[in-house]
């Protein structure tokens, strides 16, 4: 007895892996865009938004980075990507950066973030920045540790990240200590993930969405095209 | 004959029938280009609105357009690391392979191997799972593993990430092997057919 297609389970099945992952990669890269001008979630302050944020303000394009300190593309991102946008775009007055701090990936990165907001305190948030990314992708992501299994906030390495970015380390540890940016960080968080930030690092290039590690040819190729 | 020999010698006969119609440069050709294909498709799949975006960007040349499309998946295996990225490359070259040799026995025999069909799709669903990174939220496993274990999703998923491309190459490789034992079945019986004086 001859078998039509659409009584064979076997295509049924088949269709139907395949129209699952179409669908999950649909809901992946349609997103919910936060673009440039909802960006900047409503709870930070013009305080941290300026501290955050380097480059012209008239800009014509504006790139966003959400990004966690606990999460290794956004290491791979802000040390090796997002510099060279900077000096190609940054400094000559093309595009404006601006930095969104995220504490979701693991259990590190609440104090992470904390650390960030201590130090923007002292106007060093650029400088904890680099020293917090190079101290976990050289001590743990470079050797291909998980997240969850890094501890370098747990085992004095907060001391030696706010050292490196030059903070006074008494004022840091009277932040850190009061948890005094525990709220703001957690805010920041859940306000980015109410825009539609589902994972980090994420890109927003003049509202264009861009999931995961963009490579430089990428990122160039997005503000190439917005300019 | 016992039957380590004679499984050894099936792998042999599929291999080689795959190798046959690969030299015959159509197919050698469209193994290529699905697996370049299929190389981009597993690399943009997290992006497709901005591939859609720059492929529509009237501010980028032609020459820029292909640069970032072509290059960028280069660029992206380099950062994934010597054994994630040959996994990767090392699955889409043999899917593009797979796909070959079914089309041929397809349009010869006009029937294919369901194994060799469930084993590419597999591979492909087990490849595209893998994209992204399961701790920083940008893959579609974690969401997947909370539905089924609400406390460890990420480690878990973390746990099954890590193994999908491995999955993905063993699901390509048994696809191979079935494809081209039907594809051997196909030559042999063209051979048959084929007058002995030609």
């Amino acid at each position: 007895m001859q078998v039509r297609w659409y009584q064979n389970k076997f295509v049924w099945l088949v269709g139907g892996i395949v129209g699952a992952g179409i669908a999950a990669i649909a809901s992946l890269s349609s997103s919910p865009t936060p673009t440039a001008s909802t960006s900047t979630p409503a709870v930070l302050s013009a305080e941290f938004t300026k501290a955050f944020s380097v480059g012209a303000a008239n800009a014509k394009v504006t790139v966003v980075q959400y990004s966690d300190f606990l999460c290794p593309g956004c290491s791979q991102v802000s040390l090796g990507v997002m510099p060279k946008i900077i000096e190609q775009y940054v400094k000559p007055g093309k595009v404006r950066f601006e930095f969104r701090p995220m504490a979701f990936v693991a259990q590190d990165s609440t104090p992470a973030g904390e650390g960030a907001l201590c130090a923007t305190d002292q106007g060093k948030f650029w400088q904890y920045h680099d020293a917090a990314y190079t101290a976990v992708w050289q001590g743990y992501f470079s050797k291909g540790i998980d997240p969850s299994l890094v501890t370098l906030y747990r085992d004095g390495g907060m001391k030696a990240v706010a050292q490196a970015a030059g903070v006074d380390n008494a004022q840091f540890d009277t932040c850190m200590t009061n948890h005094a940016h525990l709220a703001d960080i957690q805010s920041m968080t859940l306000a980015a993930q109410n825009s539609g930030v589902r994972g980090t690092p994420y890109v927003v290039v003049n509202g264009q969405p861009i999931n995961g590690v963009p490579t430089f040819d990428m990122l160039d190729a997005a503000i190439k095209a917005a300019l | 004959m016992n039957r380590f020999a004679l499984w050894w010698l099936r792998i042999i006969v599929s291999l080689r029938a795959s190798w046959t119609i690969l030299r015959k440069w159509k197919y050698g050709l469209s193994a290529g280009a699905v697996a370049i294909g299929f190389f981009l498709f597993l690399f943009w799949s997290l992006n497709l609105n901005l591939l859609w975006f720059l492929i529509r960007a009237q501010r980028l040349s032609l020459g820029d357009k292909l640069h970032v499309i072509l290059g960028s998946p280069l660029d992206g295996i380099i950062q994934s690391g010597l054994v994630q990225g040959g996994a990767t490359l090392l699955l889409v070259g043999l899917q593009g392979v797979v796909i070959s040799v079914l089309v041929y026995s397809l349009r010869r025999q006009a029937t294919t191997s369901r194994q060799a069909v469930g084993g590419s799709f597999l591979a492909s669903a087990a490849a595209l799972l893998g994209v992204g990174c399961v701790s920083c939220g940008t893959s579609i496993i974690a969401p997947i593993a909370s539905l089924f274990v609400a406390g460890a999703a990420a480690e878990v998923g973390k746990q099954i990430h890590d193994t999908l491309i491995y999955v993905a190459v063993l699901a390509v490789l048994y696809a191979l092997y079935t494809s081209g034992a039907t594809a051997a079945r196909t030559l042999a019986i063209e051979k048959a057919k084929t007058p002995a004086s030609e």
